[in-house]
């Protein structure tokens, strides 16, 4: 039986999309079969992260409507076997669909069978749900069919502020022991004292941490390109999503040593003559 | 004039002494001192009073009516107000009221409660707290609380780390000083917010006797 989990933050732009995208593709890569859903219903992106905007179709509400069939709004992804993708509606808001409906179709996902073989048997067994900003009714919708939670954040104290109010929204909607993501952290100035460290943001918000990306260019790049970032190897933000992803199949991975990373640059840095704050 | 005995003046040698009645609204109190005041024909003139309100308690507000009233009218000073160790009415919101919130309240939660509180976890920033009697944070205090939020100035507020947005207690607000929000606190200490003469005044929390604060004394 498939497990279904949301991404949520409350403040907008702080990376659910990207985090959707390539938690999705790491777990993907690792052999799961893995549904995205996107419930940014009227301003959807994770079709665009993914690169599968000109494949849609059908779309959440056409499936919620009834126009079509679940499996026919999934959009199998071109890289990864085992990814899909059932996109959000543009041309609607999120009042097309309510949080029982969205349950019903989390619940309908846990049942399907997408393998194309004739005889052949494959469920998701991760459905990821990337929700909207906000604390509305599109979070409540994504919210709703969801068994776990996990809440990302940048290291910035109105997205801290914003994810606190989130984790008394779930618990609320009995979603309790919500974890965290750290997003766009920068080492360099954690250590100048300039950006809140995570230890701070982990003491405010009082939750498990489940991983933290550093801030990363090649993720402008793979997310303009309309890829996940994870395919790129030698990329930290990759890295962490990766581990991020084996840490939600149950696997211990100790947090990467950012700082290492860091003081490397630095030395680098130094070593060609640059001046580094 | 026909005296009703809710204010009474009495004259020594340091000044005047004035006793208010008990079980009297305040307003009327205030109009019985005004004709009381012009009555005297301004005989006191010079003098400075010492006003006992019995068990009552004053807000700001109603100290300087009394103030402004007794300077304008009677044309004296007002020294010191008296009143009575309240031991009864602290029972009434005492240790059978108290609520015990073993979280932390997160943004946008909020807890009212018509006795006092305790809350085993941290109240973040965004968060409220209301509390007819004292609060009581055992974690760090960053968001919202009002002790004696139904007028009572004796209420206090007490966080093992104290870095609020804003405290109220009873109808007085304050907030943090900017300075102290920039900046982590090198070593938390359990602070104490009290009103003293009209301000919340917060200080390291001792539990020395001379510390303590009126309404913890008595309770085990």
């Amino acid at each position: 039986m498939g497990e279904t989990l949301v991404i949520t933050s409350g403040k907008g732009g702080v990376g659910k999309t990207t985090a959707v995208a390539n938690i999705g593709a790491a777990l993907a890569s690792r052999g799961y079969c893995v549904a995205l859903v996107d419930a940014d219903i009227g301003l959807r992106n994770l079709d665009v992260v993914l690169g599968l905007e000109n494949r849609i179709v059908y779309d959440l509400v056409d499936v919620v409507d009834g126009f079509c069939r679940l499996k026919q709004a999934l959009i199998k992804d071109k890289r990864h076997d085992g990814l899909y993708l059932l996109p959000a509606a543009q041309t609607k808001d999120k009042t097309a669909v309510n949080p029982e409906q969205m349950k019903r179709i989390c619940n309908q996902l846990k049942e399907i069978n997408v393998s194309d073989e004739a005889g052949g048997a494959k469920y998701f067994d991760y459905i990821i749900v990337d929700s909207p900003a906000g604390i509305e009714q599109g979070f409540k919708n994504a919210v709703s069919g969801a068994d776990r939670a996990f809440i990302i954040t940048t290291p910035e104290v109105s997205a801290v502020r914003d994810a606190d109010r989130i984790i008394g929204l779930l618990e609320a909607e009995e979603l309790p022991d919500p974890q965290l993501i750290i997003n766009r952290i920068r080492p360099g100035m954690v250590r100048t004292g300039d950006m809140m460290d995570i230890e701070d943001i982990v003491s405010i918000l009082a939750i498990r941490l489940l991983g933290v990306v550093p801030e990363d260019d090649a993720i402008v790049v793979a997310t303009n390109r309309g890829e996940p970032v994870i395919e790129n190897s030698g990329c930290t933000a990759g890295q962490a999503f990766t581990n991020m992803a084996r840490r939600i199949i149950g696997e211990e991975v100790p947090l990467m040593n950012l700082d290492v990373k860091e003081s490397l640059f630095a030395r680098l840095g130094s070593f060609l003559g640059l001046r580094q704050r | 004039m026909r005296d009703n005995g809710r204010i009474v003046f009495k004259g020594d040698r340091n000044g005047l002494y004035i006793k208010m009645a008990q079980g009297v609204r305040f307003d009327v109190l205030m109009r019985e001192l005004e004709r009381k005041l012009a009555a005297s024909g301004g005989f006191f003139r010079g003098a400075e009073a010492v006003v006992d309100v019995g068990d009552r308690v004053l807000t700001t507000e109603q100290l300087l009516t009394l103030e402004s009233l007794l300077e304008q009218k009677g044309g004296f000073e007002l020294a010191e107000v008296l009143h009575e160790p309240r031991s009864t009415a602290r029972t009434c919101v005492g240790d059978d009221g108290a609520r015990l919130v073993r979280r932390t309240l997160h943004s946008g939660q909020s807890i009212h409660h018509d006795g006092n509180l305790v809350v085993l976890g941290d109240v973040n920033p965004g968060a409220e707290v209301v509390a007819a009697g004292d609060v009581v944070v055992v974690g760090t205090l960053r968001g919202l609380v009002h002790a004696g939020a139904v007028g009572d100035t004796d209420a206090v507020i007490i966080a093992f780390n104290f870095c609020p947005i804003q405290l109220r207690i009873a109808d007085v607000i304050s907030r943090s000083p900017a300075e102290a929000q920039a900046g982590r606190p090198q070593q938390p200490v359990p602070e104490i917010a009290r009103l003293q003469g009209g301000v919340i005044v917060v200080e390291e929390y001792l539990s020395n006797a001379d510390c303590q604060p009126a309404p913890f004394s008595g309770r085990s």
